[in-house]
């Protein structure tokens, strides 16, 4: 796991502001309660939580299970890709994406994101603007197995 | 002729049948025309769409060259999340 914990200067002056940044990829089942307790952070008054769940369906063809492989950067790019998205929306308070890898059946967390700031409307635009980064920029694969036996990779010819 | 470590990752490696092969040093058009011709046109379509990292950093130009002794990872488009 990747916890950075970073002082900040307001821009004008005045208190240093805590910014935490924790990011995970683990072949762990990952504990939505214990993402949130970690995320906790006392001035801010929203947090923004999505959850990435595995379906039974996808284009069409149902799911039996699937797998997440990660490349050994998988850990770093997610820790860029938060610290980009702090950098851009510096109301924010704490960070949190965590990614699990390996073996994983229908209803099973694949990911969970939290975000913390002072109001809600900025939890909820950086939870999602962040949401859509990782999927583009971590590598990280999914590979499905369906029920008719066939298995794929997702996103690849 | 010295060579390059090729490691293909997901979908680039069942394409391969393979998940670490060895190609011959050059750039990354030659790189890729190589492995296409070794592995056929299935790996030929994943390169297409893949990013590739030599020693870790990303490499966009198919001019770019690769020496001897470089790791290549070959990254199908991701589907994290």
């Amino acid at each position: 796991m990747s916890t950075v914990d970073i002082d900040l200067a307001l821009p004008a002056g005045g208190q240093p502001l805590d910014l935490r940044m924790n990011c995970l990829v683990s072949a762990e089942p990952l504990d939505l309660a214990a993402a949130f307790v970690a995320t906790a952070e006392a001035t801010s008054g929203a947090a923004s939580v999505f959850v990435g769940v595995v379906r039974d369906h996808d284009d069409g063809q149902l799911v039996a299970s699937l797998e997440y492989a990660a490349h050994p950067t998988a850990e770093r790019a997610l820790l860029d890709v938060v610290s980009a998205q702090a950098a851009r929306a510096p109301e924010t308070r704490s960070i949190l994406a965590w990614h699990r890898t390996g073996h994983l059946t229908i209803g099973d967390i694949a990911l969970i994101v939290v975000v913390r700031t002072a109001h809600r409307r900025e939890a909820m635009q950086a939870c999602a603007d962040l949401v859509e980064t990782i999927k583009h920029e971590v590598p990280i694969w999914k590979r499905q197995h369906f029920t008719d036996g066939s298995v794929a990779w997702s996103n690849c010819p | 002729m010295p060579d390059v470590t090729v490691r293909l990752y997901a979908g680039a490696g069942d394409a391969a049948g393979c998940s670490e092969t060895t190609a011959p040093a050059g750039s990354v058009a030659e790189i890729r025309a190589a492995l296409s011709a070794r592995f056929g046109s299935r790996l030929e379509r994943v390169l297409a769409c893949s990013s590739l990292l030599v020693d870790g950093l990303v490499v966009h130009s198919p001019q770019a060259i690769i020496d001897a002794g470089s790791v290549v990872d070959v990254l199908p488009p991701f589907a994290g999340g």
